[in-house]
Order: structure tokens, then C-alpha cells, then sequence
């Protein structure tokens, strides 16, 4: 096509995906309808019996759009996002496996989409029977006995098992003021901690990138409530003191809270029960291959040893003869932590997926184990691909994730942020950057199992071209992407005049 | 196993490259003695096919029911097809939260058209990207209001009209305040006015907080709460469970209050026993440092074209960690885009007319049962949802609906006792005159 052909008229000439889309206020037109309702077969009413000034007529900025400009609307909308189902997602720590599409179907069973929590127990069983289900099996994975699904995401999951951790020492009478938690810990760990009202405790890395034991007996004192680590840990690395350490926190009476974020790379490999740990909390959207949702729902389910069972939310999901009950007669327990019954449509596809991978026809467990050493693979994969270009702050073997950093793009004037924006234009979603917090400039990189050789390969040859481009073209990286919808945001500008509606 | 996609060629090709003659070799950090063996006891791997056949039999696991009145916080409304068809796009469901915008744009934007509709709706200055549900809005709504006032004394007020479950998790979050928690009373099934005025006129009291409309249904009068709040400088919450409340109600906002609350399931999301929430969290331009959760905001891009992003990011956990506002790190963004696709398609003439008809189909039901023996209609003013009060234990009444498969209310017994007499029947646009019909002679009967 002639230059002169792409210039006009301007506006309307893009590919598909890159026309731009007006907010859906901008599209109303009056008198446009999407939604059609049955003539109403009573008698129309007025709330003549409510107070005066409460009566709205209608909501005079709402927007007036026909079905299929709605339609169009949210599928380019979504056409402007990246997503697992388009490629490699290697965001660190966040699992971005692939979703399977048998979970989507079962989910959108309509006996399970009508189901109310306020319908007699009789009648909810089966939503019972599921929640129940998934209970038993992350039991059988973590070796922790008693389950609650109502915390509905990783965060929630954290808050409803340190307020388990305050409530054991509240019975015993302990007089506990702080919990440890490593450097490389996510941030919602210290914000939980906070919202709780315990001091925090950092507890640093050492230079093979775990905790050390030396340096937890350091700070270990009779006030400590507990200790938070996750496992393997934010920089991909297996603690291996961890026992060790959690002998230390049990002998002050203390707790051992395992943040399940990373639990996909020890999958019937190893149980958190059997490391020490006490209450761990697991991400259904990262491990059990539920969709992130561009930001939820996710499901953070609680486990716990036995003998903290009574702390947990209520009620709890258990079963009598045939039947499953929800039961409230716990008075230890730390109360609800959620309106109702935890995010169930996100249960409903954990189970599915939890029943796919299994064991094999002889018993033999060895699916969830093949899944863990193939995330582990993949990632050492990378690793190894990408070590001369990039580097290692941790030099060694690594669990499911790798940790880069933009150490030898500096000198190049070229940060992190550059790298992860170039990467887009090869096509991919960037890694999870600047976290850990402990390493300058990192790129946090989780393929999981879900990736073919070629695919990893793939991803690594835009990675050592990117190398190459940091070296040769250092202004180009600092402008990317060239090939998206958007090039960089102004962030500050954001900040700085507030526009967070339209008007 | 489908799921993991190397072949074992793949695996060994793999394994040569990182320099490992064993895959074991990579979980040399993991003790011996704690590797579990190959008996770990869990069950067989199933087939598509298989857990079709499974999920069908847990389906058998319960009756169905015919006909439900059950609302009581969560409300079963009909959906239009669009809904789940777009939602379910992989573009939304199969990415991640929107930190990198250029990326992202498409998540973006539809965040922040729900935002200027959630603002509409509430009539506050901004809304953020939502919270996990309406329990949760509330409780973290209490705790901004705290750290807003930044005292240590005074007193938080809750309306006994508010949903226990609500009023729960409110306590939960809030469980270092407690000693300062204190309840209003209620008269006729909403806050009691005049003893609210009394007791705001103390001036001892930091926070107010109530639902509208409330667990029985009842229309609080907002106009009037709000001259009291502002009267005596109380910061005032307010919860709602039914949103779609709002294409008849006025929005909070519009009468002062500080911080709108409520649960957005209603809009896009089937019940799902009440696993599909999501929180609305509505409040004034001033607070925005306070706000907990994600927030979007308009920018231009390098090239001056509009652009949308995450912002105020440094109230956030993984920014501030220990000093964060919330550790919240979710917006429940799927079940938020149902709902703003709802709401886009019911548009500003179908929000009031579906409001409408929840509204006259209710006041059809309730005018059907007025008269009748053992059968009270509590006298007030109610959206789509509303209280009978029963000579016979309410739980009766529901029992004798069962055993023709019908759920006719909620039992508020199961709540608080003093209640059981209390039946909750909720009415919406999917019943139809006939069944009104049936549940008013079935209640007669069930009722005497």
C-alpha cells in the first residue's frame, strides 16, 4: 500500500486489533437498546411508601449502546490484552500455566450456577461435596489435615492464616508481638502482618539465596508468634534449612506459616506438613491452573494441622455418613473472613483440574510429580539458555522460576524496565520485574510445565537478541514497544492529574 | 498426562543442555527424608470424559428446586447471553493483573469504564477497580474510615439492620477496634431514627455505619441519616447488598456519605453460591490515599494517545509492604467485568426498567399476601425483597416448601434467633405473575 493510501483517511487505517476503541460512553447514542425484558405481567407500582428524596428515575449518565456495539466493544477491548491462550506468560511467581477448557465447561453447569447459600443445606450438597473433595486432596498434597476454602484470593489466604496464628497463642495465653519474614518475601506478606497488628521482622538472605538458621536464631525470642516463608522461595530456590528452622520457631512455641505461592515446583515431591509447617495457604489461580482473570477472582484456600482446626473461619465444610454439613460450632474460631462460602465458581475448576493430573491407574504418584520436575525443568532450562547473557545473581540450580537481573545491561544504560517493555515486541508478556526486592533490577522468569522445548527456545533467542540489541542499540530498548497498542505510559502524569472517571 | 506437553525426548534434550544426567539431580536441595514416596494415596487421574460423568453425578447430589425465593445478599437475575460469551473471552480470563500497560491496555480500560459507572451509580467522586466482595468492601471500609480519622476513642456505630454475615467479617477485620463496635437499634425493621439522633448528639461517636437497602430489605431513609451524620461530624459507611437497588435508589453519595459500599454480584454473575462477588468501594476525591485496592487511571502514551494505568500504586502492598493500605492485590476482575458488561448493556433505560420491575413484581406479591391468616407483610418501604412475619416458625414455611421443591424465603431464624419468625421472600424480573400466584395460595395454606 502507498504511503498516501495508509494517511487517509487516517484514523480508520490500522489493523484490527490496533483500532482504537472509544470508551463506551463516548459510543451512547439516545435511545439505543441492548437488553430487552418481558412486558411486565403486574401492575406497574410506584414507591409511593418510600422516602421522598431516596426515588431515582434514572441514572442520567449511564450510557445507551446496542447489543451488538456492546459486543464489539469488550472483543476489541480484549483483543488489546495479552493472555495465557496467546503465548508464554513468564510472569515469576504468579504460574501462568495453562488454563484447561474442560474446567470452563463443567464450571458453567447450571445446577451448580443457581445454587444459593441460603438454600437449606439439603439442597446445596453438591457445592458441599466439592468444596469437601478439594479439602481431602490438598490434604493428601500438603500433608496439613484440616482445610477452609472461604479466603478467595493468596492475600486473603494469608490474612485468614495469620489470624489463626493470633488466635493459637490468644487460647494459650502467649504473649506474642512479631512475626519473621525474609527480605525476599511478597509484599502482602508484611501487609498482612500489618493489617493483623504484629511487628515485622526482617530476616535477610544469605548468599545462596536462603534463609539461614544461624539468622533466625538470631532474632528468635519468646515474643515471636510465628515465622512467614515461601517455599521455594521468591528468588526459585528450595529453602533447605527449612526444617531446621521451623524446629527453632516450635521450640518457643512459635508458628510456621508456608506462603503456598510457589508450591507448584514440589507437587508430590514434598509435603509442607512434613518440612514443619503449620498453616500454609495454597493459590488455586496459580497451582491449580484456574484463570487469573486479569486480576481475579482467585482462591486462597487455608490448611492447617489438626490441632488448629478450631481457629479456622467458619463453618466448615465436613462430612457425616453420606451426607456434607456446614459446621459453625467452633468457638475458638477466628470468625468469617468472607461473606459466604469462598469463591465457589473458582472450586468448582481446582477440582476439575485436581482430578486430571492424579495418580496413575496402579496408584502410583507420579503425575504431580512430572508436572513439578517439568516446571523445574523448563525453568532450569532458561537458566542455562540465557546464563551467558544475562546475569545469575544465584548461580545454581533453581526450582520452577529463574532470577535475572539487568546487572550487565547497565553499563549500556539499560534498566530492567527497558528489557521487559522490548520483550513485547518479540511478542511475549514481560517477567515479573523489580521483585524480588532483594536483587537490583530483577526479572523474576516462571515458564512453567505448560511450555514445549520450542517455545522456551523461542523465548530465549528473544532474550539473547534483546542482549544483543542492549549492547548495539542501547536507544532503541529505551523507547520500546514499538509494536503494541500503546507505547509507554506516562505513570507520573497519572499521579499527577488524577483522571479515574470518565465525566 | 495432557497437561504437561514434553515429550520424553523433550525432557532428555533438556536435561543435556542444563548438564544434569537426572531430573532428580534438580531436587538435590530437598532432603531425602522428606520426599514423599510414589504411595501418596491420591486418587486416579480422570479423562475428560470421566469428569464429565463425575461432575454430572455431584450434580445429582441435591435436588434441584423449581422455584426459589432465597436473596438475603445474593440475587439469582437473568443474564443476557452477551455476558458470559464475552467474559469467557480468553483475552480477558487468561491474563494477568494489568501491571504492564502497554500490554494490557484492553483489561485497563474496562476497569476503568466500571469505575466512572460504579461512581455514577453510588453518586461518589471515584470508585476503585473493586475488592473481593461486599463483606469485605465494609470491613476494609471501617478500617479507611480509622485511618482516616487517625483517633483512638470514639465510638463506630453499626445499624443492627446490617447483614450478620456482614456485620461478621466487619469484626473480623476490624477485630483490634471491637471495644469500640457498638450497636444502633432498630425499630420496624430499619435503624431507629430518633434514637440515632440521641445518640450521634453525644458526640462520642467516629463512625456510622448502615446498609440499604438493609438484610430485611428495608429502605433506610438516606436524606435523613445523612442530615444527622453531617449535623454531628460522623464519618458514615454504608453498605448495599442488592445493587441493583441503585436504578431506583439514589446513590449514598448524594447525601454526604463518606465511604459507598456493596456487592456487585447482582450485575453479570449467576449465584454460584455466592462464590462470583465482587466489592464496590465508592468515596470522596479527598480519601484517595486511604483507598485499599487497585485503582486506574487515564495517561497519555509517548505519543500523546490515551492511554490507561494502574495508579497510586504506592498505597499498595507491593510497593509500601508493611505500610500498605491493604494487602489486597485482587479486584475479583473477572466477575467485575460480567458485571460492567451487565450494566453496559442494560444501559441507562434498562437499569431503571429492570429495577422497575423487581419492584412491581414485589409489591405484586406483597399485595397478594396482605390479609391473610398466619401471614404478616411487614409494613416498609422494600426494593425486591421484604419481610413476612409468621405465626408459625418461619422454618416451617420453608420445610413445607421443600417437599414440593420450592425455596419460599429465607428463614431469618437461622441468623438470630429472635428472628424466626421472620420469612425473607426475594421477588425478581424472572418470576412470573403465575408463580407469584402459587407461592401467595401455597403461603396461605402453610401458613394458617
Amino acid at each position: 500500500m502507498s504511503d498516501a493510501a495508509l494517511k487517509s483517511p487516517s484514523s480508520r487505517i490500522a489493523s484490527i486489533q490496533t483500532i482504537e476503541e472509544p470508551l463506551i460512553f463516548e459510543k451512547s447514542m439516545p435511545g439505543r437498546i441492548g437488553y430487552n425484558l418481558p412486558e411486565l405481567d403486574v401492575p406497574a407500582a410506584r414507591p409511593t411508601n418510600w422516602p421522598h428524596q431516596a426515588i431515582r428515575e434514572e441514572i442520567s449518565s449511564f450510557p445507551e449502546i446496542s447489543e451488538n456495539e456492546v459486543v464489539r466493544h469488550f472483543t476489541r477491548l480484549s483483543q488489546k490484552n495479552y493472555a495465557i491462550d496467546l503465548g508464554m506468560y513468564p510472569l515469576g511467581s504468579c504460574t501462568m500455566k495453562y488454563n484447561p477448557k474442560i474446567n470452563e465447561e463443567l464450571t458453567k453447569i447450571e445446577a451448580f450456577a443457581q445454587l444459593h447459600p441460603f438454600w437449606p443445606e439439603s439442597l446445596i450438597q453438591p457445592a458441599l461435596r466439592i468444596q469437601y473433595e478439594i479439602q481431602q486432596l490438598l490434604s493428601t498434597l500438603t500433608g496439613l489435615k484440616a482445610f477452609t476454602l472461604q479466603p478467595t484470593a493468596g492475600a486473603h489466604g494469608e490474612y485468614t492464616g495469620i489470624k489463626v496464628m493470633q488466635a493459637y497463642h490468644r487460647k494459650k495465653g502467649n504473649k506474642k508481638t512479631k512475626v519473621l519474614i525474609p527480605e525476599s518475601a511478597h509484599g502482602t506478606n508484611p501487609a498482612t502482618c500489618a493489617m493483623i497488628g504484629y511487628e515485622i521482622v526482617s530476616i535477610p538472605t544469605n548468599p545462596k539465596g536462603v534463609v539461614e538458621p544461624a539468622d533466625v536464631k538470631d532474632l528468635i525470642d519468646d515474643e515471636v508468634a510465628g515465622i512467614m516463608m515461601t517455599n521455594p522461595n521468591t528468588l526459585g530456590i528450595f529453602e533447605t534449612h527449612i526444617h531446621e528452622i521451623a524446629e527453632m520457631i516450635h521450640a518457643v512455641d512459635a508458628l510456621f506459616y508456608m506462603d503456598g505461592a510457589n508450591f507448584n515446583a514440589i507437587l508430590g515431591i514434598t509435603r509442607p506438613a512434613d518440612l514443619g509447617v503449620d498453616i500454609m495457604h495454597i493459590n488455586l489461580h496459580k497451582t491449580f491452573s484456574t484463570p487469573h482473570g486479569g486480576g481475579g477472582p482467585g482462591a486462597g484456600p487455608v490448611g492447617v494441622r489438626e490441632d488448629l482446626r478450631e481457629f479456622l473461619p467458619t463453618p466448615l465444610v465436613e462430612k457425616e455418613g453420606d451426607a456434607y454439613r456446614l459446621n459453625s460450632k467452633y468457638p475458638n474460631s477466628i470468625g468469617r473472613v468472607g461473606g459466604f462460602f469462598g469463591n465457589f465458581a473458582i472450586h468448582i475448576r481446582a477440582l476439575a483440574y485436581l482430578y486430571s493430573i492424579g495418580s496413575t491407574g496402579d496408584g502410583v504418584n507420579s503425575h504431580f510429580k512430572k508436572l513439578s520436575e517439568a516446571a523445574v525443568i523448563n525453568a532450569n532450562y532458561i537458566r542455562v539458555r540465557l546464563k551467558d547473557y544475562f546475569h545469575l545473581p544465584f548461580d545454581r540450580i533453581c526450582m520452577h522460576e529463574v532470577l535475572f537481573s539487568d546487572d550487565w545491561q547497565q553499563q549500556h544504560g539499560i534498566k530492567t524496565n527497558d528489557i521487559a517493555k522490548r520483550l513485547m515486541d518479540y511478542g511475549y508478556h514481560p517477567m515479573t520485574v523489580y521483585f524480588p526486592l532483594v536483587v537490583s533490577g530483577a526479572m523474576l522468569v516462571e515458564p512453567t510445565e505448560s511450555e514445549t522445548k520450542e517455545n522456551l527456545d523461542e523465548f530465549c533467542e528473544a532474550m539473547i537478541a534483546i542482549a544483543k540489541e542492549c549492547k548495539e542499540q542501547p536507544e532503541l530498548i529505551q523507547h520500546a514497544p514499538y509494536t503494541m497498542f500503546r507505547s509507554r505510559a506516562d505513570e507520573l502524569k497519572a499521579q499527577k492529574q488524577p483522571k479515574l472517571r470518565y465525566q | 498426562m495432557k497437561y504437561i506437553p514434553q515429550s520424553q525426548e523433550d525432557l532428555s534434550a533438556l536435561l543435556s543442555t542444563i548438564g544434569v544426567s537426572k531430573t532428580d539431580e534438580l531436587f538435590s536441595d530437598i532432603p531425602d527424608k522428606y520426599r514423599v514416596g510414589d504411595d501418596l494415596g491420591y486418587p486416579k487421574a480422570k479423562s475428560e470424559l470421566e469428569l464429565r460423568n463425575y461432575f454430572k453425578e455431584i450434580t445429582k447430589q441435591s435436588p434441584q428446586p423449581k422455584l426459589s425465593f432465597a436473596g438475603c445478599g445474593i440475587y439469582s437475575h437473568d443474564i443476557p447471553s452477551i455476558v458470559p460469551f464475552l467474559q469467557g473471552r480468553s483475552e480477558f480470563a487468561t491474563s494477568y493483573t494489568p501491571y504492564q500497560p502497554e500490554i494490557s491496555q484492553g483489561t485497563l480500560q474496562a476497569i476503568y469504564e466500571f469505575q466512572s459507572l460504579a461512581a455514577q451509580m453510588t453518586e461518589t467522586e471515584l470508585s476503585n477497580a473493586s475488592l473481593y466482595d461486599g463483606a469485605t468492601s465494609l470491613g476494609e471500609a471501617v478500617l479507611m474510615a480509622l485511618r482516616i480519622l487517625k483517633k483512638s476513642s470514639g465510638k463506630i456505630l453499626l445499624s443492627s439492620s446490617i447483614h450478620p454475615n456482614y456485620l461478621e467479617v466487619t469484626k473480623t477485620y476490624c477485630e483490634p477496634f471491637l471495644d469500640r463496635f457498638e450497636m444502633m437499634e432498630i425499630k420496624n425493621y430499619q435503624t431507629d431514627l430518633s434514637k440515632l439522633e440521641e445518640r450521634l448528639a453525644k458526640g462520642d461517636v467516629d463512625i456510622f455505619v448502615s446498609q440499604s437497602p438493609n438484610l430485611f430489605g428495608t429502605i433506610e431513609d438516606y436524606a435523613r441519616i445523612g442530615e444527622l451524620t453531617r449535623k454531628n461530624n460522623t464519618f458514615w459507611i454504608s453498605s448495599t447488598m442488592e445493587a441493583l437497588a441503585f436504578g431506583m435508589m439514589q446513590g449514598p453519595g448524594k447525601f454526604g456519605c463518606e465511604i459507598v459500599t456493596a456487592e456487585g454480584q447482582s450485575f453479570g454473575n449467576s449465584p454460584y453460591l455466592a462464590g462470583t462477588g465482587f466489592g464496590l468501594f465508592c468515596t470522596k476525591q479527598e480519601y484517595i490515599r486511604n483507598l485499599p485496592g487497585r485503582l486506574v487511571g487515564e495517561t497519555t502514551d509517548e505519543q500523546g494517545r490515551r492511554s490507561f494505568v494502574l495508579t497510586f500504586a504506592t498505597r499498595e502492598q507491593f510497593i509500601r509492604r508493611g505500610r500498605a493500605t491493604s494487602n489486597i492485590c485482587t479486584n475479583n476482575n473477572l466477575n467485575m467485568l460480567a458485571g460492567l458488561i451487565h450494566l453496559v448493556t442494560l444501559g441507562k433505560k434498562g437499569l431503571s426498567e429492570l429495577a422497575q420491575q423487581n419492584f412491581s413484581k414485589t409489591e405484586y406479591l406483597k399485595s397478594q399476601l396482605s390479609s391473610m391468616d398466619g401471614i404478616q407483610v411487614a409494613d416498609t418501604a422494600t426494593f425486591n425483597e421484604f419481610v413476612v412475619e409468621t405465626t408459625k416458625p418461619a422454618y416451617e414455611l420453608v420445610n413445607a416448601g421443600l417437599t414440593q421443591s420450592w425455596v419460599v424465603g429465607v428463614d431469618l431464624g437461622r441468623l438470630n434467633h429472635q428472628w424466626k419468625h421472620q420469612l425473607l421472600i426475594h421477588v425478581n424480573e424472572q418470576h412470573s405473575r403465575a408463580q407469584l400466584d402459587q407461592l401467595a395460595e401455597f403461603l396461605k395454606k402453610a401458613a394458617r
